[in-house]
């Protein structure tokens, strides 16, 4: 008898708690405006930060909760059934799935672009180009090969390989010197940035941000010795908000929109348009119409 | 954790009571900590490239590393945590306990933040980083790094333990000892250490755990390098950004060591406890 | 007797015919400390002696410093000043002034045996395994044969590989017992080792001590707060109190007919008459003592006149509870009274009686209880002879026993 009267008003409490807090979370303050949810990609953190908050400036009935990890993680949660509008990941491999099991609700298009740039701690200088990143006894910091930061070094890497201005066993070199894979790209930045590397490599939206202002010196690469991470953004067909979300899209490929982006560090695409085909990363350089916009 | 020499008394009367929130419990909570588990196993086994994850030279590697990792520093906690503990347990000086509160900080810490504690005292930029470096030593991303995060870590686990065990030895037994002609080291030996065996045993594979199972002050004091500084939990992480497959292979095998480890750790506590024929 | 003060030429004498602290056959064993103990705000001024085969009882209440004494001497606590030797060898000595060199002896090199209140058996070993345990080379045949023989022995036959918590209480005594003796220890000390047991066990252990004492000739230090123990096994009782010394001597003048209000109160003479000398009758040996409207006949006394006080002292087991005032009796003593109060007091009970306005304690059976229907309320006669009477000094006359150090 006890223990039944004993477990329901737990049970009761427990209900009430849960429900409580979902309804706390829908609507904080005012009770009638639509929450907007946007996944996106940990980089996109500080730059979407501001968007939301120009977005809802914009749209006053509209509260946007984004939240922000590793594009895989967050593909593996929409995968896994979690309910959000707009999914914006650091590249087209996260993307690509998701058009594949017919979760977007419309053509992903590519809406900023990030380059990966060498960067090292500002009071050290045992690299001071990047032809010191192959000198015996410097530490080197980069990301895994998993992730998207990681593919885009070691793509540079390769082109600079490739490179006359180099010396051949240049890539090597820097690889032996390679202390860590980090899992995300802003572990390469916080290591560089407590000096306990001698360079890493980083997006430049990373060496631009606030963080680590003071504490960087960034190494360019040449433009031609990189290639730009394009990030593509779509709505999600099980969007609770279809309208808000093809509105939030359309902010952010907006002038506005990328003003706030480029402040961030981050640069225009090469092309808005999405491979159509497959996944890999070739195609992202496959024959697409190139809608260029201006600047 | 009670010294179980002793026979195991009745279930007394709190039970009865209680006997149906008791199963209600028992149920929820098997439940819930056991659906995800067996939900990774199922998943694991359908997952295409299992098997190859298992056997690929990464996932040997990292499981070579973790190994010796964890055996070095398990080695290191007891040398040190054992004579320390002992000390916690038998003095009462107000400096000891101050110490002893802060014996379990570590616990309560996120693991990323011991790291950067660790780099912050141990790092080229940290408070020994000059005196290290002018001793030639370089502790970040080397495998000295990932065995000094798991004993960071993992030490308190088995420090609280030894604590409590060597607190639960009557002094009384250790004065016994030394009347009968037997040294005090001797007395630590052959009395101390197997009455208070249990919590020993029981501190020392929870502090394995912990430090097999250590990714976030790893990550952050020794990096992530195949063969170096990459253990299983830093293999899982960096799979999982690519293959599935490959990161429920190596979380699959580290349960197994895991569970290994505990029905081993039950095996000898039932041993311990055990009367004889 | 005096086993007060230790003699320094004896203690030096046994250290050149004596050389370790095992029993050696002929070897002389004793032990003597005269030492201090400050714990806190608690002083034991320790003096004792024990000679071979000899039980020493130390006797008093708790906290009087008993365990402490035998702590001390096993070497658990070290004394603040004095000097301890055990089997001829000074274990212990402060280094004060003329008395030498200080000395310290560890207690795993003492060579002593201690069996402690609760018994602390170890309990992740068998009963051989914990009689084994103060024995070298423990896989030797010989030590084997030792553990079989201490097995035997006491009387352990058949329980070698059982764990101890298996034992009954006597099972357990008997193995600590023989774990202490196992080492041949030159100095035996147990404390209330016999507390837990019950009433027959603990005659039966106490006979079994005794045989073994006089066989080994190992000297033993015994701490109890039981009268009956103290009579059974002692060859000296020595009353503690508060640290002090406070009596000492054969068993019987000590604990039977104690000559002070202190040491009586402390062996437990349980009714204290505070009364005046009326009448003195040298013919009979006898005197009769009055306060107020009671009167009683205690033995002579010398020295004592009419009109001066004392303290009667007569013990509970001595009072005799009759239903009548029995006529016909030699008893000189004869108080009616009401019960007030019914105690359990092992092995009987412990029955108030208000005389009148003094309370007189008695011991009786349970038996006697339930024939005589002894209850609160109920009218009864306290009977007592003359000569179980007996003069208790003022406790001011009590000191000097044991001078401090």
């Amino acid at each position: 008898m006890f223990a039944r009267y004993f477990l329901s008003a737990i049970a009761a409490i427990s209900i009430a708690g849960l429900f409580g807090g979902c309804a706390g979370a829908a609507a904080p303050g005012a009770p009638d405006t639509d929450t907007l949810t946007v996944f996106a990609a940990a980089s996109l953190a500080a730059s979407f930060a501001e968007l939301s908050d120009a977005f809802e400036a914009q749209h006053p009935t509209v509260n946007v909760a984004a939240h922000f990890a590793g594009s895989q993680t967050l593909r593996t949660q929409l995968e896994q059934g979690a309910s959000a509008d707009v999914f914006a990941p650091a590249d087209w491999q996260q993307m690509a799935p998701l058009r594949d099991a017919g979760l977007l609700a419309d053509t992903p298009v590519y809406f900023v672009a990030n380059r990966i740039t060498v960067v090292a701690p500002a009071h050290s200088d045992a690299v001071q180009s990047l032809s010191d990143l192959a000198k015996a006894d410097v530490k080197i910091a980069i990301a895994a090969a998993e992730v998207p930061a990681g593919a885009y070094t070691r793509r540079s890497l390769e082109l600079m390989a490739a490179d006359a201005e180099f010396p051949p066993g240049f890539a090597a070199a820097v690889l032996a010197n390679v202390v860590t894979n980090e899992t995300s790209v802003r572990g390469v930045a916080q290591k560089v940035s407590l000096g306990e590397v001698d360079a890493g490599f980083v997006y430049e939206t990373d060496a631009a941000a606030p963080q680590h202002a003071g504490r960087l010196r960034a190494i360019a690469v040449p433009l031609h010795l990189t290639e730009a991470a394009q990030y593509p953004i779509a709505t999600l067909a099980g969007a609770a908000q279809p309208a808000h979300a093809a509105k939030f899209v359309e902010f952010a490929l907006s002038d506005d929109g990328l003003a706030i982006l480029r402040k961030h560090g981050f640069a225009p695409p090469a092309n808005i348009a999405c491979p159509c085909g497959s996944m890999t990363p070739d195609d992202s350089t496959a024959p697409t119409p190139a809608l260029r916009r201006d600047g | 954790m009670p010294i179980r020499w002793f026979r195991q008394r009745d279930s007394g009367p709190t039970l009865g009571l209680l006997a149906p929130a008791g199963l209600a419990a028992t149920v929820i909570y098997v439940l819930f900590i056991g659906l995800p588990i067996v939900a990774l196993l199922v998943r694991a086994g359908q997952q295409d490239g299992f098997v190859a994850g298992l056997t690929g030279p990464l996932v040997l590697q990292a499981l070579r590393l973790s190994l010796i990792t964890s055996a070095i520093s398990m080695i290191i906690v007891v040398l040190i945590g054992t004579p320390f503990a002992l000390l916690l347990a038998r003095r009462n000086s107000p400096a000891l306990r101050i110490i002893d509160a802060f014996v379990e900080l570590p616990i309560v810490l996120p693991p990323v933040v011991a790291g950067v504690a660790m780099l912050m005292a141990f790092g080229r930029s940290g408070l020994l980083g000059p005196a290290l470096s002018s001793a030639g030593i370089s502790l970040p991303f080397t495998t000295g790094a990932v065995v000094l995060a798991q004993i960071f870590v993992a030490a308190p686990f088995y420090v609280r333990a030894a604590r409590i065990g060597f607190a639960g030895v009557d002094v009384s037994y250790e004065d016994v000892s030394q009347t009968l002609g037997v040294s005090p080291w001797a007395t630590f030996r052959r009395l101390t250490i197997p009455l208070a065996w249990p919590s020993l045993l029981t501190g020392l594979t929870l502090a394995w755990a912990r430090a097999i199972s250590e990714f976030g002050a790893t990550i952050m004091f020794a990096g992530n390098l195949t063969g170096r500084t990459q253990t299983m939990p830093l293999a899982i992480m960096t799979a999982l950004e690519s293959s599935l497959g490959a990161a429920l292979a190596l979380s699959v095998l580290l349960l197994a060591m895991s569970a290994l480890a505990l029905a081993l750790l039950s095996a000898a506590l039932g041993r311990a406890a055990k009367p004889a024929p | 007797m005096n086993n007060q003060s230790v003699n320094s030429q004896s203690v030096n004498n046994r250290t050149a015919n004596q050389q370790t602290g095992s029993a050696d056959p002929g070897a002389v064993m004793s032990a003597a400390a005269r030492c201090r103990v400050d714990i806190g705000r608690f002083r034991l001024d320790l003096s004792l002696s024990v000679s071979a085969g000899e039980i020493l009882v130390l006797f008093g209440p708790s906290g009087a410093g008993k365990t402490t004494a035998l702590r001390a001497m096993a070497g658990l606590v070290r004394p603040d000043a004095g000097i301890i030797s055990i089997g001829g060898r000074p274990v212990f000595r402060a280094g004060d002034g003329a008395a030498g060199r200080p000395v310290w002896t560890p207690p795993h090199r003492r060579g002593i045996g201690y069996v402690t209140q609760h018994n602390h058996l170890f309990p992740h070993l068998t009963v051989a395994g914990n009689i084994a345990y103060g024995l070298k080379d423990r896989r030797r045949p010989a030590t084997r044969q030792r553990v079989a023989d201490l097995i035997g022995s006491l009387r352990l036959d058949g329980l070698e590989s059982r764990r101890v918590w298996e034992l009954s209480g006597g099972q357990q005594q008997r193995t600590a017992l023989a774990r202490a003796l196992a080492p041949s220890p030159s100095l035996l000390l147990l404390d209330e080792p016999f507390a837990s047991l019950d009433m027959e066990l603990r005659q039966q252990l106490a006979a079994e001590l005794r045989a073994m004492v006089s066989r080994l000739q190992t000297p033993v230090i015994l701490v109890t707060h039981s009268r009956e123990e103290a009579l059974a096994l002692g060859d000296t009782v020595q009353v503690i109190d508060q640290g002090r010394t406070v009596a000492s001597g054969p068993p019987l003048s000590v604990l039977e007919q104690p000559g002070q209000g202190r040491v009586a109160r402390l062996v437990g003479v349980e009714n204290q008459l505070q009364m005046r000398v009326a009448t003195r009758w040298p013919q009979d040996g006898t005197m009769v003592c009055r306060t107020g409207e009671h009167s009683l006949e205690t033995p002579l006394a010398d020295g004592l006149s009419a009109g001066d006080p004392v303290t009667v002292g007569i013990r509970a087991s001595d009072i005799i509870l009759a239903a009548g005032p029995l006529p016909q009796s030699s008893a000189r003593n004869t108080w009616p009274g009401i019960v007030t109060g019914v105690q359990l007091r092992p092995p009987g009970y412990q029955v108030a009686l208000d005389c009148n306005g003094i309370t007189l304690r008695c011991h009786i059976t349970g038996t006697s209880l339930e024939a005589l229907g002894v209850a609160p309320g109920r009218s009864f006669w306290a009977i007592f002879k003359a000569s179980s009477c007996f003069l208790l000094n003022d406790i001011a006359d009590a000191a000097g026993q044991s001078p401090p150090l």
